[in-house]
């Protein structure tokens, strides 16, 4: 009897191998970015760009600008129309041989025409998809998705890993996927995203490269603003800068301002660490806030010719830097509420924290009562250190 | 073992409906229904101890006569059976859509109760033994949240007491309900090893649950705040899955499967055992090892008729157990114990 369970047991073994759901590496397709375009017609367009693992391999040249050397492309951007964008992915398994796999995407592009449309219904596929992450980069494309996935990288091996190189390294304003729905989901924000443009820049130079071709490589150009799910408007570089000030989020970054004793030379200041603080009023008819940024850095460069040794000169310096960090707040400030009228900065819930009873009636018109608000930015500078110089050491003295 | 009983699959659907109800006030949720479990608990403890020895299914007979203390036995019997289904039906959504989306829904509850039917043959103390390696897989889950750290914004708790006493309360009514699956201990007390310390066991029970509750929905709220995680169908596990440190250790959502598969088959196998062995009291049998497999069947049966799909599950959940729920946790025992009271009955001294 027991003999005859065993081999009944071996039988299965032998024959009931494997499991329901084994997918080996090699039947995969990995997604390494997603872009979502509006086509004109109203359909959605998915494009993927997908790792050619093939060209991955090699490692000579120990990563680098391998695909133009080897004449081997290291990704495939392919794209498909589809009435959503689960609908596109169904159209895309029949041109992609292999089985798409969404695990190891780590960035999401909205094309700008779909941006301006509204970003939520493209949101619920990739929040739904158990393979998808929250922790990927979402950003707004100047143009369509389609153009920033199909560009390559000079350094890295996909554009894609670039742009996540980029947005890890705080290069701008970089928001996550989980953010996006955080700020879509609250009464309190707006969503602001990173602004991708492709931009000529550089000549890929050396041996491999004597055919000279244009190359635009994906740069962060500052930031789509919007309102509840729609693209507003866009914020430039320096605009960008007072939106991370004013959303506490500033974690590296450079600071230049005019010499106090000679205005036409710049002095740079180097963020190490910042904190903001917004404070709520309130008093029945006019909503306003008080935002109080403290920050500590160093001095990296200085061609003027103070003597910082000096009283005065270093606290002088620490003033004119937090004018210059308050202008930019102000910049900011002043397009969101006056051109675009909407909250990006989490002023609502700010608000909210302090004035529960109150927010419940202005929480359905927060945009206007924010686009009215009165807000005060003040900043105060610590500078920590001067690098390996005190005071200037080329000048004659 | 008897926290776990609650917890396993609490632990991760837990936040999503005080969070619905209640928004950033959740906690107090847990809190006031930790309160009203440890109630629940001790009134299940001291109702036992009027009959030392004895299971629910034996002393319903001794409080209430023969007849209606079966037909009250067996309304308990489905009560039990309503909870294990779902608990295998929750087991399978995890693991089914995210995991192994081709394998039929079916193949997995098996494997889930395939397993825990062979611990039930061997009796409970292997049951217990095992719980005892798998209770240690929840310091994981302290591990998780520590790990969590950078996510977490305490702002996100703020302001405290938005959402007025009324939902709070609505909050209450389903983790409640969960604490109340305590009631169980009437069934495990007489096997414990010191029955005498019943209070104290309970009592730790609680605190351990409100405590791995807690720390669900804190962590739920903190790394998502308090409108997202309403529509998640399993909070904890995509709050783990936002886990990034250094660039390396990321993904750590496989751990909370692990504690998920452990936990999950040991609250199965709780309930299963519960419902075995008390239809065999009810009926009289001396032994419940004949009625393993069939109850088994009926489980997996049940687990497909009562919920046909996931949304079904999470409304049952929601909407229909607190109050089904609290009827046989609450209601229930209140009347026994009332009627045990004025009946002066207690176990015959031997």
């Amino acid at each position: 009897m027991k003999k005859i369970v065993l081999l009944l047991l071996l039988f299965l073994f032998i024959f009931s191998g494997g499991c329901w759901d084994r997918r080996e590496l090699n039947e995969h397709a990995i997604i390494l970015g997603a872009g979502v375009d509006r086509r004109a017609d109203g359909a959605c367009e998915l494009t993927l760009q997908l790792a050619r693992p093939g060209a991955f391999g090699g490692g000579m040249e120990g990563g680098g600008a391998g695909n133009v050397i080897l004449g081997q492309d290291v990704v495939w951007v392919v794209s498909a129309a589809g009435e959503d964008i689960y609908d596109a992915q169904r159209d895309l398994a029949r041109q992609v041989s292999r089985h798409l796999y969404w695990s190891h995407n780590a960035l999401l592009v909205f094309g700008e025409g779909l941006a301006r449309q509204g970003v939520r219904e493209a949101t619920n596929f990739f929040h739904r998809h158990p393979q998808s992450r929250e922790t990927m980069w979402v950003m707004v494309a100047e143009g369509t998705a389609k153009n920033v996935l199909q560009s390559h990288s000079e350094l890295e091996k996909t554009s894609a890993q670039a742009i996540g190189f980029l947005a890890r390294a705080k290069a701008g304003h970089a928001v996550k996927f989980i953010d996006l729905i955080k700020d879509l989901a609250s009464p309190g924000a707006n969503p602001a995203l990173t602004r991708l443009e492709l931009v000529k820049q550089g000549e890929p130079q050396g041996p491999g490269t004597e055919k000279k071709y244009e190359h635009k490589e994906v740069v962060f150009t500052g930031t789509a603003v919007f309102r509840d799910d729609k693209l507003a408007g866009w914020l430039d570089k320096q605009e960008t800068r007072g939106l991370l000030w004013l959303r506490g989020e500033m974690k590296k970054g450079v600071v230049t301002v005019p010499s106090p004793v000679e205005p036409q030379k710049k002095i740079s200041f180097d963020i190490t660490r910042s904190k903001t603080k917004v404070e709520p009023f309130y008093d029945g008819g006019t909503i306003s806030f008080l935002v109080k940024i403290t920050t500590e850095g160093n001095l990296v460069e200085q061609q003027s010719k103070e003597d910082l040794l000096a009283p005065g000169v270093l606290p002088e310096l620490e003033k004119r830097l937090a004018e210059d960090i308050e202008e930019r707040c102000r910049a900011a400030l002043e397009k969101a509420q006056g051109e675009y009228g909407t909250d990006v900065f989490r002023f609502g819930e700010a608000f909210h924290r302090k004035y529960k009873k109150e927010w419940r009636e202005l929480k359905n018109r927060w945009d206007e009562e924010f686009a009215g608000a009165e807000i005060s930015v003040t900043a105060r500078v610590r500078i920590r250190n001067t690098g390996l110089l005190t005071r200037r050491a080329s000048l004659k003295r | 073992m008897l926290a776990q009983v609650v917890l396993a699959t609490a632990v991760l659907t837990a936040p999503s409906l005080p969070i619905a109800y209640a928004g950033q006030d959740a906690w107090l949720c847990i809190l006031l229904a930790g309160v009203g479990g440890l109630l629940i608990a001790c009134l299940m403890v001291n109702l036992s101890r009027r009959f030392p020895g004895e299971t629910l299914f034996e002393y319903l007979e001794d409080i209430l006569g023969k007849i209606p203390g079966k037909i009250v036995s067996f309304l308990y019997l489905w009560f039990f059976l309503h909870i294990v289904t779902v608990v295998v039906r929750e087991f399978g959504a995890l693991l089914n859509p995210i995991f192994l989306p081709e394998t039929p829904l079916v193949v997995i509850h098996i494997l889930a109760l395939a397993p825990v039917a062979y611990m039930l043959w061997q009796g409970l103390e292997v049951m217990a033994r095992t719980n005892e390696i798998f209770a240690s897989l929840l310091l994981f889950g302290v591990i998780l949240v520590i790990l969590a750290a950078p996510q977490i914004k305490l702002t996100n708790f703020l302001p405290v007491l938005d959402a007025g006493p009324v939902p709070l309360l609505k909050g209450t009514l389903a983790p409640l309900a969960w604490f109340g699956e305590l009631i169980t201990v009437a069934v495990f007390l007489p096997y414990f090893n010191r029955p005498r310390d019943g209070y104290r066991i309970a009592g730790l029970a609680v605190c351990m649950i409100t405590f791995m509750l807690g720390l669900a929905v804190f962590l739920t709220i903190a790394v998502f705040g308090p409108y997202v995680p309403a529509s998640y169908l399993f909070p904890t596990f995509n709050a783990v899955r936002l886990i990034q440190l250094a660039n390396f250790v990321e993904r750590l959502e496989i751990l909370v499967v692990v504690i998920w598969v452990a936990g999950g088959l040991l609250k199965i196998g709780a309930f299963y055992w519960i419902i075995v062995l008390g239809a065999a009291q009810t009926l009289g049998l001396r032994t419940y090892r004949p009625l393993i497999l069939p109850v088994g069947v009926i489980i997996l049966a049940l687990s497909f008729i009562f919920h046909r799909n996931n949304l079904e599950m999470v409304r049952y959940i929601g909407l229909t157990w607190p109050f089904y729920g609290l009827t046989h946790e609450l209601l229930l025992p209140l009347l026994l114990f009332g009627t045990a009271l004025l009946r002066g009955k207690r176990r015959k001294k031997k």
